[in-house]
């Protein structure tokens, strides 16, 4: 179940036996409030979850590497998984940090190197021309706002806070490790989950997926 | 620790150093010190408090808001423009209170009124009051002394031999004591102490045999002194004040010819009083008030003599600053005090030069369990105290309203409540002194603070970090623990944050030193009884 952050907030209070409620522990919910973000922040970079998952199509402009329009919901380079050129199956990879660039010459796109800006990466030979896919993962815009829904799985992110809080307080090295116990198993479950999914062996060529099983 | 493997795991392996470290709860309870602005807050003890504001301490070592008044009689209707109380007496089953313009009125126990006496005296600024053999003697310094008889009439106090009042002293301070009354603040005679024939109050030196009234002149006994500020009976003596120290006399003693020859030879500089209305003895203890602040006496054992002390010692520079812009004529007339048997408080009432603001030194004292603990009251501005039989308290506003002061058994918790006004809310303030947990210069991590409270008011708390007052590192609004919760009672919005509730309050902050303050306005009672902090306790490095 997702849950707005005030109500994640609430169930770390709990797990954490402190007075739970908006606006009543003046001190804790901005420490909670950041172990949660951190949770989120955490597990979204912990795998390519299939439900953050966007593909957007560019065009290359065929003189800087670079696609024409920046991208939008794909906001870093960490945050790309896969570029294919258009009639691929095969991802572009990224430019050895050895390799010359000076020679490479032609129009389709062989290599690419990351950037820091909204463009993400930048293609070699420069002046490629294809269309790309680009499969990345869509990172939520800004921190969590107290009504804004966390978009993953509560428990998951209240055992990581709460299990983050409880070891700077060196209360209950117990209580710190059943909370991690409980966030490993979690995930663990819903990283099983996200691969469930077909695994494409061929990249080279159609694959025969079975579509029913009679 | 036996690691979690195999599984996710989020902290980078560590080397296996022990993480022994935990959380340590420690614990503030004893609030017994009261106030002191003599230590530096940075070198006292927790038990003492840098500010005690309307809250005193109990014997138990809490620390409570003190209570309200309540509307005992409205004198109003029943003054002239202009006219204002002066002071006020037990007697009998009533208070007699006597007006500016020398009326006098009697208050019974239900709060009704009556005039006494009017046109006997002429304005007065000054009452003093003395029981005499089932009478009450008043006097004001400026016109013959009343005698009030058991059914309440009054006429001047005259030599019942003669009916003639014209050996009768005009004094302000009056007492009776060993079967004598004695007068003294006789305006021609400043260090004059009159002493009445024995078991006849209207008898005095000059009236016709038979008659061993006499009066004798002190001022010699303290070299620097001249003036009569006030009188005490004081277990069996009596206490002569000057402002430069106390007189001590022994009465009942003849010679040969039976001549009454009071003895006057024991004095005592440097502990004075300039109030007759300040003084208040209770048990083997006398307390006054001098320029300085608040000395004892207290009769010694052994040698049946009188021990001084300074008994403000740990408040005095506060007393002195409010008596320091008032004058002599304030001094003796204005500044009063009363001892509240309920609650051991001797309470001393000063006010400011203009007459418009008091400030009320609270003394809360019970020797047979060492309690000693100053703290001050506020939001008042009475003109006189009485004390009931029973005990009860009453305060006298110069306007003619007379309130009555919570106790335990009554514990009103707000100021001036009337039959249509539910009164006012009750301003505190305490201030802890700086705290290191026992070890100054080792860093602590506070995590959580909780506290054991009593009464139902809310309460902001405030915690300063390592000397630094400008700004509170942290602060709270907390309810006291018998707040009810939704649908009992009234609760701020939200519901506050209850401290009787056990479960977790964070209060994250790191300091070598640190102070709690707490303020609020209370309207349904607060004391505090313990504070609880859960901390770690780290090294001497500040990252």
């Amino acid at each position: 179940v997702q849950r707005t952050l005030q109500a994640l907030t609430t169930l770390v209070e709990r797990e954490l036996a402190q007075y739970a409620g908006a606006s009543v522990q003046l001190y804790a919910e901005p420490i909670i409030q950041q172990r949660i973000q951190q949770a989120f922040d955490y597990i979204f970079t912990l795998t390519y979850w299939p439900q953050f998952r966007v593909r957007e199509l560019k065009l290359l402009n065929a003189a800087t590497g670079m696609v024409t329009i920046p991208f939008a919901n794909i906001k870093q380079w960490d945050d790309v998984q896969f570029v294919f050129r258009q009639w691929s199956d095969r991802p572009i990879p990224e430019l050895p940090e050895g390799f010359s660039t000076q020679n490479l010459i032609g129009t389709q796109a062989q290599w690419l190197e990351p950037r820091i800006d909204a463009y993400l990466f930048t293609v070699y030979p420069l002046t490629a021309t294809d269309q790309i896919e680009v499969i990345g993962r869509n990172r939520p815009a800004a921190l969590f706002n107290p009504t804004d829904v966390v978009p993953f799985d509560d428990w998951a992110i209240v055992h990581y806070a709460a299990w983050t809080y409880l070891v700077d307080d060196a209360s209950n090295p117990g209580a710190a490790s059943k909370q991690q116990a409980l966030f490993d198993t979690r995930i663990k479950q819903l990283k099983d989950q996200s691969e469930k999914g077909v695994i494409y062996l061929n990249p080279r060529g159609a694959q025969d997926i079975p579509q029913r099983w009679s | 620790m036996r690691r979690n493997r195999g599984s996710v795991s989020l902290l980078p392996r560590l080397p296996s150093v022990p993480m022994r470290n935990s959380l340590k709860p420690i614990t503030l309870r004893d609030f017994s010190g009261g106030w002191n602005v003599i230590d530096d807050d940075m070198n006292m003890s927790h038990k003492f408090a840098k500010k005690s504001y309307n809250m005193f301490t109990q014997p138990d070592g809490t620390v409570q808001v003190r209570y309200g008044t309540k509307l005992f009689s409205d004198l109003r209707t029943r003054f002239a423009g202009g006219e204002t109380i002066i002071n006020g007496y037990y007697f009998q089953d009533s208070f007699v209170v006597v007006s500016s313009l020398g009326n006098l009125y009697r208050v019974l126990a239900s709060g009704a009124h009556s005039l006494l006496s009017t046109g006997i005296w002429n304005d007065t600024d000054f009452v003093s009051f003395a029981i005499f053999n089932g009478h009450l003697i008043v006097c004001n310094g400026s016109d013959k002394p009343l005698d009030i008889d058991s059914d309440f009439t009054v006429e001047l106090l005259q030599d019942p031999a003669t009916g003639s009042n014209l050996n009768v002293p005009i004094c302000k301070y009056v007492i009776s004591i060993n079967r004598y009354l004695v007068m003294a603040g006789d305006p021609l005679f400043p260090d004059r102490v009159h002493i009445s024939a024995r078991d006849a109050r209207g008898t005095w030196f000059g009236d016709p045999p038979p008659n061993d009234a006499t009066h004798i002149d002190i001022g010699s006994v303290l070299p620097s002194a001249n003036t009569i500020r006030g009188l005490m009976g004081f277990r069996g003596k009596v206490v002569a004040m000057f402002a430069e120290g106390l007189v001590f006399g022994t009465l009942g003693v003849y010679n040969d010819t039976g001549s009454h020859t009071p003895s006057f030879e024991d004095g005592v500089e440097g502990f004075g009083s300039v109030s007759h209305r300040a003084g208040v003895a209770y048990g083997d203890d006398g307390l006054f008030v001098d320029l300085e602040g608040v000395p004892s006496i207290k009769r010694t054992v052994l040698s049946a003599s009188f021990k001084p002390e300074r008994v403000s010692d740990l408040i005095d520079p506060e007393v002195k600053k409010a008596l320091s812009t008032l004058d002599f004529g304030i001094l003796e007339n204005n500044v009063f005090s009363i001892y509240n048997k309920g609650d051991a408080q001797f309470m001393l009432f000063i006010p400011n030069a203009t007459l418009t603001a008091q400030r009320v030194f609270v003394f809360n004292y019970r020797p047979t369990i060492s309690q000693q603990a100053w703290c001050e009251f506020g939001g008042w501005n009475f003109v006189a105290a009485m004390k009931s039989q029973a005990g009860a308290v009453f305060f006298c506003q110069a306007d003619g309203r007379i309130w009555v002061y919570g106790n335990k058994e009554n514990p009103l918790t707000k100021d001036f409540i009337t039959g249509t006004d539910d009164g006012d809310s009750i301003a505190f303030d305490y201030e802890m002194p700086w705290v290191d947990f026992g070890s100054r210069v080792n860093t602590k991590t506070s995590k959580y603070i909780s506290f054991d409270t009593r009464g139902k008011s809310e309460f902001t708390c405030e915690m300063f970090v390592d000397n630094i007052l400008s700004e509170a590192a942290l602060t709270t609004d907390f309810s006291g623990g018998e707040q009810g919760g939704f649908g009992s009672g009234d609760q701020p919005y939200g519901g506050g944050r209850n401290t009787s509730n056990k479960k977790l309050y964070a209060w994250p902050s790191k300091f070598e030193i640190m102070k709690l303050h707490f303020y609020g306005t209370a309207d349904e009672g607060l004391s505090f009884v313990a504070i609880s902090m859960h901390c770690l306790s780290g090294g001497i490095m500040r990252p």
